[in-house]
């Protein structure tokens, strides 16, 4: 045997090997101990921290120090030994049916995901009754946003400040404005002086200084702040406080025109605008449990406008976006009442729905075909 | 011999018909069960709502083998003999250690028994109340427990007590007595006689209310002293049970208890009439007279129903009496003991007729079993499984027809006995829960959706029970393999049942998952969301994989797929049960509190059974492979 078919037969075997159902059994046992885990870590650390550190990544440290591998690896690594499978399947012309179409299916699943994982885009809308909002804000996600108005127009400009630190400049090239970042922090809680200061910094709500605080389990509990400078091309610079919870956005002049920056959870602008008319909570009779919620909304698009109530388990579907009742808030003691709608806009949305069909056909014909021949051959054997 | 057997089932099927036969009563309870109840948010037959209060506190829903309507009867109309009633099911001897009644011993108690230390009990469950609810110890849970029973059982006590005469309403006063226009026959009088008859005289009294005390005449003083006393009732008597009454105005849905009805102030006619249809059905139950007793109660029923006509809870309520009667479940179960009797010796005699029989038992447990699914679906108007004991209904049905299945397929008293165990054991744990709450229960928000109950819900709980009766085909294997290692066309049976009975686990788990998938995605916006009941269910479907990928690629053999079922039902019950203690996510709900521990030693079991099983039957299988 020379070197050459001794090499080939080994990268064949290695082929083999990695489409082989030993590795499926061992992605799938990792896969089973990661979603184990991660379900038991929910219990201390919420759902967020359990994704961010199961479910979404490709290494986390076992216990600090042992790497193991995550989900996104142990099902890329599936997802590779699949496609093997199936090309190998495919070359041997040794098609089952039900096989091909099972697997087929999951290569899809699996696909969809990465898709959604990638792409997917998840914020919330929340609107007090009589209220109207055209833009969603994301649930962990946090902008440094500026803007400045000109008659019935705002003209926003808006940098990601999920990665900000101390030090990092943001431009606003079309205002000419310069942010210099003094302190950044993911989670903050805000401080007021009693005292009034000398040489105060920029805040709407008299704030003197931000501290950080611990990460909190559901990501939509950290409250962002930001201390930054503002560089004026003429003057000194001006000094900033933006907080998360600031109710009223702080305000600066800048090159003869008034500007508004505010530091807030990422916007996603919709395509139409909602109106909450009414949000109604039902009450199983005599108890505290609840039986449903809806929310009567007015969507306005390109002028028209058209009524719908949006439920649990009734959606708003317009334009690639989907907005769910998701949550209501309301204040003791009056009438006023706050309906939260979950808002995703998801390209890959229907993948799942065409392989969990595909999936599930070929499971259900490969076990009829299976018991069918086992039928039939206990048949023959009893004759 | 077969004469023997005929005669042992007949002797059964006798023994069973005795098994439940109520005895006669001087006191015809038909009609009293019949009134329509609204609890925990649902229309309900008296009858029900005896049984659940009765559960509620003792754990049995019946009270010295008398029906609980019996037992909740005497409570409400005659409470002073009711105190000694044994009806307090203390779980934890700590609790009366620390009500200081460490010398009373058994599991249930009377009022009387526990009313010594009932302050002491009242401080230790408010302090318990200040805890979160999970971060209460089960001796907290239990002080809570007791305490909230002993409370609803005082309420209950003093539901009817408008409808009794009380000395407080003894008029003599001949002057007040014809001011009030009381009849002259009588002297004492219930509440409701003399708010009814006070109601005139409102005027009087605020007039005199408006005039010093001191120059009320003697008559005035008595006047003043019965409207006070109304009025301290009416304060003192408040949020009590049983909701028995409809208030129009929230569209049929809100019904309060006469007390309530009462607090309003001013009674039409109808409410009225009902009212002292009521207070005749407590007097002549007092009094022992039946005809009185029994019509009072059904023109309290007819009125109530006619003024709810709309309500669809109130169309089934002749369902749900059928239904306690015949407790079609309990039948079931008594069934499926009888025939896993016989489908054991069947197993060993390998007699065909002991065949026939133990399939003709689980065909007749079949019955009431399906009768009590149907029954509840029709009752709640939802599909079979609203929370755990539905659920556990459901899946030993469908155990049932697997094991059916199977035994259609081999022929060897296989199924039959799969079908009988599942039957039988299922049922029997379902038992447990039937205990905490109302089962037929209403559903909260995020369940409010028939087709995804009837989709999802469903398809997953058929994953959940395929996989259960592989468990139970997995154990039956392991046991042959130990017992008769040489038994081949056994043990290939027991392993094609295994085989099978995952494969249709895996397929009603996957689509399962996924359907949930698809509903979350429908009513939340994501597909997948690493929520714990979804990980529960996808760690059945991964595992069920795991161990087809492995027999494929011979990682293991007969022995592995049938130990790996056996673990599987660890990872069923995970997902089913385990998840929903774990307390977070979008499926913690429903009640689950001390089915951990039944849990852990479920799990326990089946560890240690795997773990000592394979190992000896491993043992012994090397040295011929090798």
């Amino acid at each position: 045997m020379n070197d050459e078919t001794h090499k080939t037969s080994r990268a064949a075997a290695i082929w083999a090997y990695l489409g082989s159902a030993q590795i499926t059994t061992y992605g799938l046992a990792f896969l089973m101990v990661l979603t184990f885990w991660g379900t038991l870590y929910q219990v201390q650390n919420g759902l967020y921290l359990a994704k961010e550190r199961f479910f979404d990544s490709w290494f986390f440290l076992a216990a600090g120090v042992v790497p193991f591998p995550g989900t996104q690896l142990v099902l890329a690594v599936l997802m590779l030994n699949l496609v093997v499978y199936l090309i190998r399947l495919l070359a041997r012309k040794k098609l089952t049916f039900g096989l091909l179409v099972i697997h087929l299916g999951l290569l899809l699943m699996l696909g969809g995901g990465a898709i959604t994982h990638l792409f997917a885009r998840e914020s919330q809308l929340t609107l007090a009754e009589g209220e109207s909002g055209s833009a969603s804000a994301s649930y962990g996600d946090w902008e440094v946003a500026v803007w400045s108005r000109e008659g019935d127009m705002l003209d926003v400009m808006a940098y990601n400040s999920n990665a900000l630190k101390a030090g990092d400049v943001l431009r606003f090239e079309d205002a000419g404005l310069t942010l210099r970042v003094e302190e950044y922090y993911r989670n903050a809680r805000a401080f007021q002086s009693t005292t009034p200061l000398t040489n105060a910094p920029l805040s709407s709500h008299n704030l003197s200084s931000l501290r950080s605080t611990k990460l909190a389990k559901e990501p939509g509990e950290n409250i962002a702040g930001a201390v930054i400078t503002i560089e004026q091309q003429d003057g000194a610079p001006a000094r900033a406080i933006l907080f998360g919870e600031d109710e009223v956005p702080t305000t600066f002049a800048h090159d003869g025109k008034d500007y508004t920056i505010a530091l807030r959870r990422m916007r996603d602008p919709l395509p139409f605008v909602v109106t909450l008319q009414d949000f109604r909570k039902e009450m199983h009779p005599g108890t505290g449990i609840a039986r449903h919620f809806s929310s009567r909304v007015t969507v306005s698009s390109d002028g028209v406008e058209r009524d719908m109530v949006i439920s649990m388990n009734k959606p708003l579907r317009d334009r690639g976006f989907t907005l769910y009742q998701a949550s209501y808030r309301e204040e003791p003691g009056s009438d006023a009442q706050w309906s939260t709608f979950a808002v995703m806009h998801n390209y890959g949305r229907m993948i799942p729905y065409i392989a969990t069909g595909m999936v599930s056909f070929g499971l259900a014909w490969h076990f009829i075909v299976m018991m069918v021949r086992r039928a039939r051959r206990s048949g023959g054997a009893s004759a | 011999m077969n004469r023997f057997l005929l005669s042992i089932f007949a002797l059964i099927l006798a023994l069973f018909a005795g098994a439940r036969v109520a005895r006669a009563t001087d006191l015809d309870y038909t009609e009293l069960a019949r009134i329509p109840v609204q609890d925990g948010g649902r229309i309900m037959p008296m009858d029900s709502y005896a049984r659940l209060r009765l559960l509620q506190f003792s754990g049995r829903s019946t009270f010295g083998k008398r029906p609980a309507i019996e037992w909740l009867a005497r409570l409400v109309f005659d409470p002073a003999h009711s105190q000694t009633d044994t009806v307090f099911l203390v779980n934890n001897p700590e609790v009366l250690e620390a009500m200081g009644l460490d010398d009373l011993s058994g599991r249930r108690f009377s009022y009387d028994q526990l009313r010594p230390g009932l302050e002491k009990l009242r401080e230790l469950a408010s302090a318990a109340a200040q805890h979160e609810e999970n971060q209460r110890n089960p001796v907290e849970k239990e002080f809570l427990r007791v305490y909230h029973n002993i409370t609803t059982f005082a309420s209950l006590g003093a539901s009817f007590r408008f409808a009794v005469p009380h000395p407080d309403f003894t008029v003599t006063n001949a002057v007040l007595r014809a001011q009030l226009n009381l009849p002259a026959d009588q002297e004492n009088f219930s509440f409701l006689d003399m708010h009814t008859h006070a109601k005139s005289l409102s005027a009087d009294i605020q007039r005199l209310a408006a005039r010093p005390p001191e120059s009320w005449s003697a008559d005035e003083s008595d006047l003043f002293a019965l409207s006070s006393t109304l009025f301290n009732w009416s304060r003192y008597y408040r949020d009590l049970p049983i909701a028995m009454l409809p208030i129009p105005a929230h569209n049929e849905e809100q019904w309060i208890s006469p007390w309530d009805k009462l607090a309003f102030g001013a009674l039409d006619d109808t409410s009225s009439n009902e009212l002292f249809a009521m207070q005749n059905m407590a007097q002549a139950w007092l009094a022992g007279r039946n005809a009185e007793f029994k019509l009072a109660a059904h023109s309290v029923a007819r009125s109530i129903a006619s003024r709810a006509e709309e309500n669809r809870a109130l169309r089934h309520l002749n369902l749900e009496l059928t239904y306690n009667r015949i407790d079609p479940l309990y039948r079931a179960q008594i069934l499926y003991g009888f025939a896993f009797l016989l489908s054991l010796v069947a197993l060993l005699r390998t007699s065909t007729l002991l065949r026939r029989f133990t399939l003709a038992g689980i065909a007749l447990a079949l019955i009431p079993h399906t009768y009590g699914i149907v029954a509840r679906m029709m009752i709640m108007g939802r599909p079979p499984m609203t929370n755990l004991y539905a659920t556990f209904i459901f899946v030993a049905w469908v155990c049932v027809v697997l094991g059916l299945a199977v035994e259609w397929y081999q022929r060897n008293g296989l199924g039959a006995f799969l079908s009988a165990v599942s039957g039988l054991v299922l049922l029997m744990i379902s038992n447990r829960f039937e205990m905490q709450n109302d089962t037929m229960g209403v559903v909260i928000a995020v369940l409010d959706s028939n087709f995804w109950l009837s989709t999802h819900v469903v398809t997953i709980t058929i994953g959940y029970a395929g996989c259960i009766a592989a468990g139970l085909a997995g154990h039956i294997y392991l046991l042959q393999a130990l017992k008769y290692p040489d038994n081949h066309p056994a043990l290939r049976s027991s392993a094609r049942a295994v085989y099978g009975l995952l494969a249709f686990g895996l397929i009603f788990s996957f689509l399962g998952t996924m359907l949930g998938g698809v509903w979350a995605d429908q009513s939340w916006g994501r597909f997948w969301g690493w929520d714990p009941k979804e990980n529960g269910a996808l760690l059945i479907v991964l595992w069920c994989s795991i161990l087809f990928h492995a027999r494929w690629a011979a990682m293991i053999g007969n022995l592995g797929v049938a130990a790996g079922s056996v673990l599987g039902v660890i990872v069923v019950l995970f997902a089913w049960i385990g998840v929903n203690l774990l307390g977070v996510g979008l499926h913690s709900y429903g009640f689950t509190s001390g089915v951990a521990l039944g849990l852990w030693i479920a799990v326990a079991i089946e560890l240690l059974f795997v773990a000592i099983t394979v190992p000896v039957i491993y043992a012994r299988r090397r040295p011929i492979s090798s």
